[in-house]
């Protein structure tokens, strides 16, 4: 089902709002035991706001673009009257009081809420296994990771238990999840869509994206919650304007950033890259090699900003101005140490890496490069697209790997992102598509475009969906 | 899994360990001068952090951020190897910090939640009253 079927289904009266949300909510029971996506479940909610689109309808209103289409929010996003935890012990009895801006947009556009979606903690992680709620399962095969941070939400979409649902990518926290569960996922330019009442993890890489089985839907989302928000002082006037057509191809000019390729990445994943690489040049597009050369300092430098911006941002879960309070205590120190013991061992793990990277006699050499490098990788940008229209290339080194492998191990979590977080750290839009699948188990391309270039993004992405061979069983 | 893997792609197998091949394969660096944080620096960390860790968490602690401290020491090497110039603050530079007027309905939700006292917010007690003889 797409966005369009439930469109032309409501105006011709094939279904109703309820209907659709009663048909999905019945997948979430059938297969919420084996995949554990949510975190939490709005069916009162969700039935009445499709009663409300339905009464609407029979009323002869103008059918909103996204009316009666279910989709779930990872649970950093915050929707008025339901818990967010941002899969932490921290926020576990947490309730929001507002709605997020992109929650907003969506409410008014017609689309229903179904529920939280599993995650990292606080966003940190690679596959939702430091989730403090248990991890969420791989629906394309149950005994793999799904990805993460927005594992949730990836699964969700993959499972059927929605059609749409919000992720939030700060190091490649859509776009992972995305390519490991064979579902299109997109990470905007920084500043195009609000994050105001999303929690933050790294404010400069934060960035709300959506996931979708089609580049269609997905570009549909992703109009209704772009756009200017006052309450966010990074976000910009902007307008996505009507849908874009699939990429005429010839023409155009295709950059494969050769670091993406070095000794590490999976030669089953290249394999799938490379082959979709040749369709391309096929129909006509010029194919050719770009260096992003700082890859690999790149990690480090994102790593670093990461955990410096989320040990600030996280000074505030001290129980008295947010988060789980442990009762009473002798002195305030003692009683933030206390109630600090709700984080999770990744969270504790970052910012500890953050108060070194920021203290005295480290800032230089830590923060400072990092920022340094930062700096030189937008260059390393601006270059490669003076050469190339697009970047292709895959979205990590890894095939999902199975629950437990990584997790004692932070070093080799952190690799899983080698090739994401570059976007992040220059802002640019990112979009991963399934290509197929390799082993038994999806892959996906990586898409990278100039700032605010996400009509091309959108456009190039739909004609790779229609080249790509993407029959691959479903594990639920 | 990741130790077949890492010993399938790797071009001979001399029992150096998981992590070398990380490193070696990954990020392009040798593993071979390595700079260890002490267990002290990681208990200040800690207190400037405020958390507390247990003996065992601080060796463990110890361990880990060392290997990837050890890794971020490649950020130290890109500096040297750089020509170009950028700005000392790097992308920050030209960042301002602007204030946000709250719309009045979030300022309004956001005190409904609370449980007020005249202009005052009531949080849980913290402090319980110290015995002193």
């Amino acid at each position: 089902m797409t966005i369009r079927e439930i469109q032309t289904g409501l105006r011709e009266k094939t279904f109703s709002a309820k209907e659709i949300t009663e048909s999905f909510l019945h997948n979430i029971r059938e297969k919420e035991p084996q995949v554990h996506a949510f975190l939490t479940v709005t069916s009162d909610l969700a039935l009445q706001q499709a009663q409300e689109i339905d009464s609407n309808i029979l009323k002869g209103k103008e059918i909103p673009e996204l009316a009666g289409v279910p989709y779930s929010l990872k649970d950093a996003i915050l929707a008025k009257g339901v818990p967010c935890t941002a899969g932490s012990r921290m926020l576990e009895h947490y309730t929001a009081t507002y709605d997020a801006k992109v929650v907003e947009n969506l409410r008014n556009a017609g689309a229903v809420l179904l529920g939280k979606t599993n995650m990292d903690e606080f966003g940190m992680g690679a596959s939702t296994e430091y989730s403090a709620f248990g991890p969420t399962h791989n629906p394309r095969n149950l005994s793999m990771v799904p990805g993460g941070s927005s594992g949730g939400s990836a699964a969700s979409v993959a499972a059927q238990e929605c059609l749409v649902s919000l992720g939030e990518d700060t190091g490649g926290s859509v776009r992972l999840p995305a390519s490991f569960c064979g579902v299109v996922g997109m990470k905007p330019t920084y500043g195009t869509v609000s994050r105001s009442g999303v929690i933050a993890l790294a404010s400069s890489l934060d960035q709300v994206g959506p996931f979708a089985e089609t580049v269609q839907d997905c570009e549909n989302v992703f109009r209704v919650i772009s756009g200017k928000d006052e309450q966010d002082a990074t976000s910009v006037l902007y307008e996505y304007g009507d849908a874009v057509d699939p990429m005429q191809i010839e023409g155009l000019t295709i950059g494969v950033p050769k670091e993406y390729f070095a000794k590490g990445l999976d030669p089953d994943i290249e394999k799938r890259v490379r082959e979709m690489l040749g369709k391309l040049a096929n129909a006509g597009a010029n194919v050719q090699e770009v260096s992003l050369p700082r890859t690999s300092e790149a990690l480090a430098a994102y790593y670093v900003i990461n955990t410096s911006e989320a040990s600030s941002n996280l000074a505030r879960y001290d129980g008295i101005r947010y988060g789980h309070a442990s009762g009473m205590h002798l002195s305030l120190q003692e009683a933030f140490v206390a109630n600090r013991e709700a984080f999770g061992e990744e969270v504790k793990r970052r910012i500890m890496l953050g108060t070194f990277a920021l203290s005295a006699g480290y800032y230089e050499a830590y923060y400072k490069a990092a920022q340094r490098v930062r700096d030189l990788l937008r260059k390393d940008f601006s270059e490669a697209f003076s050469k190339a229209d697009v970047l292709m290339g895959p979205v990590s080194p890894f095939l999902p790997f199975p629950l437990g492998e990584r997790v004692e191990d932070p070093l080799a979590m952190y690799l899983v992102d080698m090739y994401t977080v570059a976007a992040n750290l220059s802002g640019i839009p990112g979009i991963s598509v399934p290509i197929g699948s390799a082993r038994d188990l999806p892959v996906g391309l990586q898409i990278l475009a100039p700032h605010f270039k996400e009509r091309l993004l959108f456009s190039v992405a739909k004609t790779v969906e229609q080249i790509a061979d993407t029959s691959y069983h479903s594990g639920v | 899994m990741l130790e077949v893997e890492i010993l399938r792609l790797s071009p001979q197998n001399d029992g150096k360990g998981i992590d070398y091949y990380l490193r070696f394969l990954y990020l392009n660096y040798d593993i071979s001068n390595i700079s260890m944080i002490t267990k002290e620096q990681i208990q200040r960390v800690a207190s400037l952090a405020r958390l507390s860790l247990k003996e065992d968490e601080v060796e463990k602690m110890t361990k880990e951020l060392g290997n990837v401290l050890d890794y971020f020491s490649v950020l130290e090497q890109s500096q040297t190897d750089s020509h170009d110039t950028v700005s000392p603050q790097g992308i920050l530079s030209g960042r301002k910090d602007v204030a946000i007027e709250q719309t009045a309905e979030r300022r309004a939700a956001l005190l409904s939640s609370l449980s007020l006292e005249s202009d005052a917010i009531c949080v849980p007690q913290v402090f319980e009253a110290r015995h002193d003889h």
